[in-house]
Protein backbone atom coordinates (compact mmCIF):
# COMPACT_ATOMS: atom_id res chain seq x y z
CA UNK A 1 0.00 0.00 0.00
CA UNK A 2 2.81 2.09 1.08
CA UNK A 3 4.48 1.51 -2.05
CA UNK A 4 1.76 1.33 -4.15
CA UNK A 5 0.10 4.54 -3.16
CA UNK A 6 1.38 6.77 -0.61
CA UNK A 7 5.37 7.05 -2.55
CA UNK A 8 3.47 8.01 -6.07
CA UNK A 9 1.17 10.11 -4.36
CA UNK A 10 4.45 12.25 -2.74
CA UNK A 11 6.59 12.41 -5.65
CA UNK A 12 3.60 13.58 -7.87
CA UNK A 13 3.22 15.92 -5.54
CA UNK A 14 6.82 17.35 -5.16
CA UNK A 15 7.35 16.82 -8.72
CA UNK A 16 4.23 18.85 -9.38
CA UNK A 17 4.74 21.51 -6.97
CA UNK A 18 8.77 22.23 -8.00
CA UNK A 19 7.60 22.56 -11.57
CA UNK A 20 4.58 24.63 -11.27
CA UNK A 21 6.88 26.96 -8.99
CA UNK A 22 9.58 27.00 -11.47
CA UNK A 23 6.92 27.89 -13.94
CA UNK A 24 5.59 31.11 -12.30
CA UNK A 25 8.79 31.85 -10.22
CA UNK A 26 12.77 33.11 -11.10
CA UNK A 27 14.28 30.92 -7.96
CA UNK A 28 17.49 29.68 -9.17
CA UNK A 29 16.82 26.15 -6.63
CA UNK A 30 13.89 25.36 -7.44
CA UNK A 31 14.38 26.18 -11.62
CA UNK A 32 17.49 23.78 -11.15
CA UNK A 33 15.55 21.03 -9.58
CA UNK A 34 12.64 21.81 -11.97
CA UNK A 35 15.04 21.25 -15.03
CA UNK A 36 16.34 17.89 -13.78
CA UNK A 37 13.10 16.28 -12.66
CA UNK A 38 11.61 17.65 -16.29
CA UNK A 39 14.63 16.09 -17.85
CA UNK A 40 13.77 12.41 -16.00
CA UNK A 41 10.16 12.63 -17.40
CA UNK A 42 11.56 12.47 -21.08
CA UNK A 43 13.52 9.49 -20.06
CA UNK A 44 10.63 7.78 -18.09
CA UNK A 45 8.73 8.82 -21.69
CA UNK A 46 11.44 7.17 -23.64
CA UNK A 47 10.42 3.66 -21.78
CA UNK A 48 7.00 3.81 -21.81
CA UNK A 49 7.32 4.30 -26.15
CA UNK A 50 9.67 1.22 -25.65
CA UNK A 51 6.94 -0.39 -23.83
CA UNK A 52 4.42 0.51 -26.49
CA UNK A 53 6.12 -1.25 -28.84
CA UNK A 54 7.05 -4.83 -26.23
CA UNK A 55 3.01 -4.21 -25.92
CA UNK A 56 2.55 -3.88 -29.84
CA UNK A 57 4.32 -6.99 -30.23
CA UNK A 58 2.62 -9.27 -27.05
CA UNK A 59 -0.47 -8.62 -28.77
CA UNK A 60 -0.20 -9.54 -32.00
CA UNK A 61 1.86 -12.43 -31.57
CA UNK A 62 -1.20 -13.52 -29.11
CA UNK A 63 -3.28 -12.77 -32.42
CA UNK A 64 -1.42 -14.97 -34.16
CA UNK A 65 -0.89 -18.11 -31.86
CA UNK A 66 -5.22 -17.78 -31.79
CA UNK A 67 -5.31 -17.23 -35.43
CA UNK A 68 -2.69 -18.26 -37.75
CA UNK A 69 -4.33 -16.70 -40.44
CA UNK A 70 -4.48 -13.73 -39.03
CA UNK A 71 -3.07 -11.70 -41.78
CA UNK A 72 -3.07 -8.12 -40.39
CA UNK A 73 -1.10 -9.26 -36.66
CA UNK A 74 1.28 -11.23 -39.19
CA UNK A 75 2.04 -7.82 -41.81
CA UNK A 76 2.10 -5.73 -38.26
CA UNK A 77 4.49 -7.59 -37.54
CA UNK A 78 6.62 -8.48 -40.03
CA UNK A 79 6.87 -4.72 -41.33
CA UNK A 80 7.58 -3.83 -37.30
CA UNK A 81 10.47 -5.85 -37.31
CA UNK A 82 12.26 -5.33 -40.77
CA UNK A 83 11.93 -1.64 -39.39
CA UNK A 84 13.60 -1.71 -36.48
CA UNK A 85 16.47 -3.67 -37.78
CA UNK A 86 16.96 -1.45 -40.60
CA UNK A 87 17.10 0.86 -38.15
CA UNK A 88 19.50 -0.37 -35.53
CA UNK A 89 22.03 -1.91 -38.03
CA UNK A 90 21.79 0.45 -40.72
CA UNK A 91 20.71 3.89 -38.80
CA UNK A 92 17.83 6.09 -38.98
CA UNK A 93 18.96 8.65 -42.26
CA UNK A 94 20.39 5.49 -44.56
CA UNK A 95 18.93 4.90 -47.80
CA UNK A 96 16.86 1.92 -46.61
CA UNK A 97 15.06 3.09 -43.82
CA UNK A 98 14.38 6.45 -45.67
CA UNK A 99 13.26 4.32 -48.22
CA UNK A 100 11.04 2.41 -46.06
CA UNK A 101 9.49 6.34 -44.57
CA UNK A 102 9.28 7.55 -48.34
CA UNK A 103 7.75 4.60 -49.79
CA UNK A 104 5.94 2.39 -47.61
CA UNK A 105 5.39 4.38 -44.37
CA UNK A 106 4.08 8.03 -46.05
CA UNK A 107 2.32 7.25 -49.02
CA UNK A 108 0.32 4.34 -46.69
CA UNK A 109 -0.29 7.01 -44.09
CA UNK A 110 -1.52 9.11 -47.11
CA UNK A 111 -4.20 6.81 -48.63
CA UNK A 112 -5.85 6.23 -45.38
CA UNK A 113 -5.81 9.47 -44.63
CA UNK A 114 -7.16 10.16 -47.64
CA UNK A 115 -9.89 8.20 -47.87
CA UNK A 116 -11.52 10.92 -45.54
CA UNK A 117 -12.02 12.97 -48.22
CA UNK A 118 -14.59 9.92 -49.58
CA UNK A 119 -16.04 9.37 -46.26
CA UNK A 120 -16.93 12.85 -45.57
CA UNK A 121 -17.93 13.72 -48.57
CA UNK A 122 -20.62 11.22 -48.07
CA UNK A 123 -21.22 12.05 -44.44
CA UNK A 124 -21.76 15.41 -45.57
CA UNK A 125 -24.51 14.62 -48.22
CA UNK A 126 -26.36 12.51 -46.03
CA UNK A 127 -26.32 14.54 -42.82
CA UNK A 128 -26.05 17.89 -44.20
CA UNK A 129 -30.52 18.34 -44.37
CA UNK A 130 -32.06 21.42 -43.33
CA UNK A 131 -34.64 19.15 -41.36
CA UNK A 132 -35.00 22.49 -38.71
CA UNK A 133 -33.41 25.90 -38.28
CA UNK A 134 -30.38 24.30 -36.28
CA UNK A 135 -29.36 21.85 -39.32
CA UNK A 136 -29.96 24.71 -41.82
CA UNK A 137 -27.40 27.08 -39.77
CA UNK A 138 -25.16 24.42 -39.46
CA UNK A 139 -25.31 23.63 -42.91
CA UNK A 140 -25.60 26.77 -44.32
CA UNK A 141 -22.23 27.84 -42.35
CA UNK A 142 -20.83 24.59 -42.97
CA UNK A 143 -21.17 25.01 -47.05
CA UNK A 144 -19.92 29.21 -47.15
CA UNK A 145 -16.44 28.33 -45.09
CA UNK A 146 -16.13 24.65 -47.68
CA UNK A 147 -16.72 27.31 -50.19
CA UNK A 148 -15.20 30.45 -48.97
CA UNK A 149 -11.50 28.44 -48.07
CA UNK A 150 -10.68 27.15 -51.85
CA UNK A 151 -9.98 29.72 -54.59
CA UNK A 152 -13.12 28.35 -56.58
CA UNK A 153 -15.65 29.54 -53.46
CA UNK A 154 -14.40 33.12 -54.11
CA UNK A 155 -14.31 33.26 -58.13
CA UNK A 156 -18.04 31.47 -57.85
CA UNK A 157 -19.60 33.42 -54.93
CA UNK A 158 -17.14 36.11 -53.54
CA UNK A 159 -18.88 36.82 -51.18
CA UNK A 160 -17.79 33.37 -49.14
CA UNK A 161 -14.36 34.64 -48.39
CA UNK A 162 -14.94 37.26 -46.11
CA UNK A 163 -18.06 35.36 -44.83
CA UNK A 164 -15.39 32.44 -44.06
CA UNK A 165 -12.92 34.82 -42.05
CA UNK A 166 -15.86 36.38 -40.03
CA UNK A 167 -17.38 32.83 -39.24
CA UNK A 168 -14.00 31.83 -37.84
CA UNK A 169 -12.74 34.71 -35.90
CA UNK A 170 -15.93 35.77 -34.64
CA UNK A 171 -18.20 32.93 -34.34
CA UNK A 172 -15.93 30.46 -33.61
CA UNK A 173 -13.68 32.03 -31.57
CA UNK A 174 -16.04 32.99 -29.10
CA UNK A 175 -16.73 29.05 -28.87
CA UNK A 176 -13.32 28.25 -28.45
CA UNK A 177 -12.62 30.44 -25.76
CA UNK A 178 -15.76 28.82 -23.71
CA UNK A 179 -14.71 25.28 -24.57
CA UNK A 180 -10.63 26.24 -24.07
CA UNK A 181 -11.37 28.48 -20.58
CA UNK A 182 -13.42 25.56 -19.39
CA UNK A 183 -11.02 22.64 -20.13
CA UNK A 184 -8.30 24.56 -18.72
CA UNK A 185 -9.87 25.28 -15.58
CA UNK A 186 -11.08 21.05 -15.58
CA UNK A 187 -7.34 20.75 -16.08
CA UNK A 188 -6.07 22.73 -13.04
CA UNK A 189 -8.68 21.01 -11.34
CA UNK A 190 -7.59 17.66 -12.14
CA UNK A 191 -3.56 18.65 -11.43
CA UNK A 192 -4.31 20.30 -7.93
CA UNK A 193 -6.40 16.71 -7.66
CA UNK A 194 -3.03 14.72 -8.38
CA UNK A 195 -0.69 17.26 -6.44
CA UNK A 196 -2.48 16.79 -3.22
CA UNK A 197 -2.79 12.88 -3.81
CA UNK A 198 -7.24 13.19 -3.33
CA UNK A 199 -7.27 11.87 -7.48
CA UNK A 200 -5.54 8.23 -7.23
CA UNK A 201 -6.88 6.64 -10.53
CA UNK A 202 -3.45 8.06 -12.26
CA UNK A 203 -1.37 5.01 -10.24
CA UNK A 204 -4.22 2.35 -10.91
CA UNK A 205 -6.55 2.67 -8.24
CA UNK A 206 -10.14 3.42 -7.81
CA UNK B 1 -38.18 5.53 -57.01
CA UNK B 2 -38.67 9.07 -58.57
CA UNK B 3 -36.02 11.96 -59.47
CA UNK B 4 -36.18 13.16 -55.99
CA UNK B 5 -35.94 10.70 -54.29
CA UNK B 6 -33.00 9.23 -56.17
CA UNK B 7 -31.39 12.65 -55.47
CA UNK B 8 -31.85 11.97 -51.94
CA UNK B 9 -29.74 8.85 -52.25
CA UNK B 10 -27.48 8.97 -54.55
CA UNK B 11 -25.57 5.66 -54.64
CA UNK B 12 -22.29 6.62 -52.53
CA UNK B 13 -19.96 5.17 -54.98
CA UNK B 14 -21.43 7.51 -58.03
CA UNK B 15 -20.23 10.22 -55.58
CA UNK B 16 -16.80 8.57 -55.07
CA UNK B 17 -16.28 7.74 -58.77
CA UNK B 18 -16.91 11.84 -58.72
CA UNK B 19 -15.19 12.64 -55.61
CA UNK B 20 -11.62 10.23 -57.39
CA UNK B 21 -12.25 12.73 -60.79
CA UNK B 22 -12.85 15.67 -59.31
CA UNK B 23 -8.89 15.06 -57.48
CA UNK B 24 -7.54 13.08 -60.26
CA UNK B 25 -7.92 15.42 -63.33
CA UNK B 26 -6.91 18.93 -61.68
CA UNK B 27 -3.76 17.24 -60.35
CA UNK B 28 -3.02 15.53 -63.34
CA UNK B 29 -3.87 18.39 -65.28
CA UNK B 30 -4.26 21.84 -63.38
CA UNK B 31 -6.53 24.51 -63.91
CA UNK B 32 -4.54 27.39 -62.06
CA UNK B 33 -7.22 28.88 -60.40
CA UNK B 34 -4.87 30.77 -58.27
CA UNK B 35 -4.97 31.74 -54.74
CA UNK B 36 -6.19 35.72 -53.01
CA UNK B 37 -3.54 35.68 -50.51
CA UNK B 38 -5.77 36.28 -47.36
CA UNK B 39 -4.99 38.84 -44.65
CA UNK B 40 -3.99 35.70 -41.99
CA UNK B 41 -1.33 34.33 -44.25
CA UNK B 42 0.05 38.14 -45.23
CA UNK B 43 0.03 38.49 -42.11
CA UNK B 44 2.47 35.44 -40.77
CA UNK B 45 4.63 36.55 -44.10
CA UNK B 46 4.81 40.45 -42.46
CA UNK B 47 5.86 39.04 -39.09
CA UNK B 48 8.54 37.17 -40.48
CA UNK B 49 9.66 39.58 -42.69
CA UNK B 50 10.18 41.70 -39.84
CA UNK B 51 12.64 39.45 -38.14
CA UNK B 52 16.24 40.67 -38.32
CA UNK B 53 18.42 38.65 -40.77
CA UNK B 54 20.44 35.76 -39.36
CA UNK B 55 18.26 35.28 -36.25
CA UNK B 56 17.87 32.01 -35.18
CA UNK B 57 14.22 29.95 -35.14
CA UNK B 58 13.30 26.36 -33.96
CA UNK B 59 10.75 24.61 -36.10
CA UNK B 60 8.92 21.95 -34.50
CA UNK B 61 7.53 19.21 -36.92
CA UNK B 62 4.70 17.51 -34.91
CA UNK B 63 3.23 15.59 -37.47
CA UNK B 64 2.71 11.94 -38.82
CA UNK B 65 2.12 10.41 -42.01
CA UNK B 66 -1.17 11.93 -43.47
CA UNK B 67 -1.07 15.62 -42.66
CA UNK B 68 2.08 15.99 -44.44
CA UNK B 69 0.09 17.18 -47.68
CA UNK B 70 -0.71 20.15 -45.68
CA UNK B 71 2.27 20.58 -43.51
CA UNK B 72 5.44 19.78 -45.74
CA UNK B 73 4.38 22.77 -48.51
CA UNK B 74 4.07 24.72 -45.05
CA UNK B 75 7.29 23.82 -43.86
CA UNK B 76 8.99 24.27 -47.24
CA UNK B 77 7.35 28.00 -48.05
CA UNK B 78 8.46 29.53 -45.44
CA UNK B 79 11.99 27.68 -45.43
CA UNK B 80 11.82 29.68 -48.71
CA UNK B 81 11.72 33.07 -46.15
CA UNK B 82 13.48 31.77 -43.51
CA UNK B 83 16.80 30.99 -46.10
CA UNK B 84 16.38 34.14 -47.93
CA UNK B 85 17.13 35.84 -44.38
CA UNK B 86 19.62 33.75 -43.53
CA UNK B 87 17.67 33.04 -40.39
CA UNK B 88 19.58 29.26 -38.71
CA UNK B 89 17.21 26.93 -38.39
CA UNK B 90 16.77 24.17 -35.41
CA UNK B 91 14.14 21.37 -36.51
CA UNK B 92 12.88 19.26 -33.71
CA UNK B 93 10.18 16.53 -34.29
CA UNK B 94 7.81 15.40 -31.60
CA UNK B 95 6.84 12.39 -33.34
CA UNK B 96 9.67 10.17 -35.46
CA UNK B 97 8.18 10.92 -38.54
CA UNK B 98 8.21 14.22 -37.89
CA UNK B 99 11.92 14.21 -37.79
CA UNK B 100 12.25 12.58 -41.72
CA UNK B 101 9.57 14.98 -42.67
CA UNK B 102 12.31 17.71 -41.28
CA UNK B 103 15.08 16.27 -43.04
CA UNK B 104 13.55 16.20 -46.46
CA UNK B 105 12.32 19.95 -46.18
CA UNK B 106 15.56 21.27 -44.50
CA UNK B 107 17.42 20.71 -47.60
CA UNK B 108 15.64 23.42 -49.56
CA UNK B 109 18.17 25.46 -46.98
CA UNK B 110 21.09 24.40 -49.25
CA UNK B 111 19.75 26.39 -52.05
CA UNK B 112 20.41 29.15 -49.62
CA UNK B 113 24.31 28.34 -49.04
CA UNK B 114 23.40 26.71 -45.51
CA UNK B 115 25.52 24.15 -43.90
CA UNK B 116 24.18 21.41 -42.02
CA UNK B 117 25.65 21.85 -38.05
CA UNK B 118 26.21 26.04 -38.69
CA UNK B 119 23.18 26.89 -40.34
CA UNK B 120 20.76 24.40 -39.36
CA UNK B 121 20.04 20.93 -37.72
CA UNK B 122 17.86 18.51 -37.15
CA UNK B 123 17.70 17.35 -33.56
CA UNK B 124 15.45 14.38 -34.09
CA UNK B 125 12.61 13.23 -32.26
CA UNK B 126 11.85 13.60 -28.80
CA UNK B 127 9.48 11.34 -26.69
CA UNK B 128 7.65 12.58 -23.46
CA UNK B 129 5.67 15.71 -25.41
CA UNK B 130 5.45 18.74 -23.36
CA UNK B 131 7.45 17.84 -20.51
CA UNK B 132 10.41 17.39 -22.62
CA UNK B 133 9.47 20.60 -24.53
CA UNK B 134 9.85 22.50 -20.98
CA UNK B 135 13.01 20.80 -20.63
CA UNK B 136 14.39 21.50 -24.29
CA UNK B 137 13.62 25.29 -23.65
CA UNK B 138 15.57 25.42 -20.30
CA UNK B 139 19.11 23.56 -22.10
CA UNK B 140 18.54 22.33 -25.35
CA UNK B 141 21.58 20.13 -25.81
CA UNK B 142 20.57 18.42 -22.51
CA UNK B 143 17.72 16.64 -24.31
CA UNK B 144 19.24 16.53 -27.35
CA UNK B 145 23.03 14.99 -26.81
CA UNK B 146 23.07 13.94 -30.77
CA UNK B 147 21.40 14.92 -33.48
CA UNK B 148 19.06 13.22 -36.19
CA UNK B 149 22.27 12.43 -37.95
CA UNK B 150 24.02 10.95 -34.74
CA UNK B 151 26.84 14.02 -34.30
CA UNK B 152 27.30 15.48 -30.95
CA UNK B 153 24.90 17.98 -30.61
CA UNK B 154 27.47 20.22 -28.68
CA UNK B 155 30.10 20.06 -31.33
CA UNK B 156 27.76 21.66 -33.57
CA UNK B 157 28.48 25.88 -33.73
CA UNK B 158 24.67 26.21 -34.04
CA UNK B 159 23.92 24.69 -31.00
CA UNK B 160 26.68 26.39 -29.50
CA UNK B 161 24.54 29.68 -29.41
CA UNK B 162 21.40 28.12 -28.45
CA UNK B 163 21.89 27.90 -24.77
CA UNK B 164 18.07 28.06 -23.97
CA UNK B 165 14.43 28.76 -25.37
CA UNK B 166 15.46 32.27 -25.07
CA UNK B 167 18.46 32.02 -27.85
CA UNK B 168 15.87 31.80 -30.36
CA UNK B 169 13.89 35.09 -32.50
CA UNK B 170 11.27 32.84 -33.19
CA UNK B 171 9.37 29.21 -32.68
CA UNK B 172 7.51 27.60 -35.17
CA UNK B 173 5.29 24.19 -34.60
CA UNK B 174 3.98 22.65 -37.54
CA UNK B 175 1.15 20.66 -35.99
CA UNK B 176 -1.77 17.93 -36.96
CA UNK B 177 -2.97 17.88 -33.49
CA UNK B 178 -1.68 17.08 -29.60
CA UNK B 179 -2.55 13.42 -29.90
CA UNK B 180 0.98 11.37 -29.47
CA UNK B 181 3.05 14.46 -30.17
CA UNK B 182 3.08 18.24 -28.91
CA UNK B 183 0.08 20.04 -29.64
CA UNK B 184 -0.27 24.16 -30.54
CA UNK B 185 -1.61 25.00 -26.72
CA UNK B 186 1.90 23.15 -25.50
CA UNK B 187 4.08 25.47 -27.44
CA UNK B 188 2.05 28.59 -26.06
CA UNK B 189 3.03 27.69 -23.04
CA UNK B 190 6.88 26.58 -23.38
CA UNK B 191 7.61 29.22 -26.05
CA UNK B 192 5.40 32.13 -25.30
CA UNK B 193 4.37 32.50 -21.79
CA UNK B 194 7.59 30.72 -20.41
CA UNK B 195 9.72 32.31 -22.97
CA UNK B 196 8.26 35.29 -24.57
CA UNK B 197 9.59 33.90 -27.75
CA UNK B 198 7.31 34.74 -30.56
CA UNK B 199 5.19 31.97 -31.94
CA UNK B 200 4.16 30.95 -35.30
CA UNK B 201 1.71 27.72 -36.32
CA UNK B 202 1.32 25.82 -39.61
CA UNK B 203 -1.32 23.91 -38.82
CA UNK B 204 -3.61 21.27 -40.67
CA UNK B 205 -7.10 22.72 -42.00
CA UNK B 206 -9.45 21.17 -39.06
CA UNK B 207 -7.27 22.81 -36.23
CA UNK B 208 -7.68 26.00 -37.48
CA UNK B 209 -11.25 27.09 -35.20
CA UNK B 210 -9.11 26.08 -32.21
CA UNK B 211 -6.12 28.00 -32.95
CA UNK B 212 -7.69 31.42 -33.91
CA UNK B 213 -8.02 32.51 -30.63
CA UNK B 214 -3.85 32.52 -30.03
CA UNK B 215 -4.08 34.81 -32.64
CA UNK B 216 -6.58 37.26 -31.73
CA UNK B 217 -4.59 37.49 -27.95
CA UNK B 218 -1.99 38.04 -29.33
CA UNK B 219 0.03 34.78 -28.39
CA UNK B 220 0.65 33.58 -31.85
CA UNK B 221 2.03 36.21 -34.30
CA UNK B 222 0.58 34.14 -37.33
CA UNK B 223 -0.78 30.94 -38.70
CA UNK B 224 -1.03 29.23 -41.30
CA UNK B 225 -4.08 26.56 -41.89
CA UNK B 226 -4.29 24.10 -44.44
CA UNK B 227 -2.86 23.29 -47.86
CA UNK B 228 -4.41 27.15 -48.77
CA UNK B 229 -1.99 28.97 -46.78
CA UNK B 230 0.69 26.54 -47.96
CA UNK B 231 -0.39 28.07 -51.70
CA UNK B 232 -0.61 31.38 -50.65
CA UNK B 233 2.90 31.14 -49.01
CA UNK B 234 4.23 29.57 -52.02
CA UNK B 235 2.91 33.07 -53.92
CA UNK B 236 4.35 35.22 -51.62
CA UNK B 237 7.53 33.67 -51.61
CA UNK B 238 7.75 33.28 -55.53
CA UNK B 239 7.65 29.53 -55.22
CA UNK B 240 5.63 27.45 -56.54
CA UNK B 241 5.13 24.64 -55.73
CA UNK B 242 2.88 21.43 -54.39
CA UNK B 243 0.68 23.54 -52.25
CA UNK B 244 -0.59 25.68 -55.28
CA UNK B 245 -0.96 22.35 -57.39
CA UNK B 246 -2.72 20.50 -54.65
CA UNK B 247 -5.36 23.45 -54.87
CA UNK B 248 -7.05 22.83 -57.47
CA UNK B 249 -7.77 19.57 -56.15
CA UNK B 250 -8.96 21.10 -52.98
CA UNK B 251 -11.10 23.26 -54.65
CA UNK B 252 -12.86 20.61 -57.11
CA UNK B 253 -13.27 18.85 -54.01
CA UNK B 254 -14.95 21.26 -51.88
CA UNK B 255 -17.10 21.73 -54.70
CA UNK B 256 -18.19 18.59 -55.65
CA UNK B 257 -19.15 18.12 -51.71
CA UNK B 258 -21.25 21.49 -51.97
CA UNK B 259 -22.91 20.51 -54.88
CA UNK B 260 -24.30 17.40 -53.45
CA UNK B 261 -25.45 18.99 -49.97
CA UNK B 262 -27.13 21.55 -52.08
CA UNK B 263 -28.91 19.02 -54.33
CA UNK B 264 -29.97 16.72 -51.81
CA UNK B 265 -31.45 19.89 -49.73
CA UNK B 266 -33.71 20.59 -52.68
CA UNK B 267 -34.26 17.54 -53.64
CA UNK B 268 -35.74 17.31 -50.03
CA UNK B 269 -37.06 20.26 -50.28
CA UNK B 270 -39.65 19.46 -54.05
CA UNK B 271 -40.16 16.40 -52.20
CA UNK B 272 -41.79 17.79 -49.59
CA UNK B 273 -43.86 20.29 -51.22
CA UNK B 274 -44.83 17.57 -54.10
CA UNK B 275 -46.22 15.39 -51.17
CA UNK B 276 -47.77 18.52 -49.31
CA UNK B 277 -49.20 19.83 -53.03
CA UNK B 278 -50.55 15.51 -52.95
CA UNK B 279 -51.93 16.22 -49.76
Amino acid sequence: MFLRKTVPTIIAGVCGVVVVVAYFFEIAPIKDLASHILKWQSVIAVFALGLGGVNIIRLHTKNLQRDPKNFYSLALLVTFVITIVVGLAMGQTSAAYTFIFDYINVPTGSAIFSLLAFYIGTAAYRAFRAKNAEAAILLITGCIVMLGRVPIGAKILPFTAPATDWIMSVLNVGGQRGVMIAGAIGFIAVSLRIIVGLERRAYGGE
Amino acid sequence: MDILEKLQNIDKRVFYLLMALAIAIPTISPLGLGVDVTPAVQRTFDFVASLPDGGRAVIGFDYEPGDEIDLNPQAKAILHQLGAKKIKVVAIASFPAGAMFAEQCLAILEEYGYEYGKDYVNLGHYAGGEATLAAFANNPTAIFAKDWRGNDTSSLPIMQEVKSMKDFTMAMTLNDGPTGGTGTHEWVRQAVMAHNVPLIMGVTGVLAASNETYVQSGQCKGILAGLRAAAEYEQLVNKLAEGTVGMDAQSMAHLLIVIFVVLGNAAMFLSKRAKGGAA
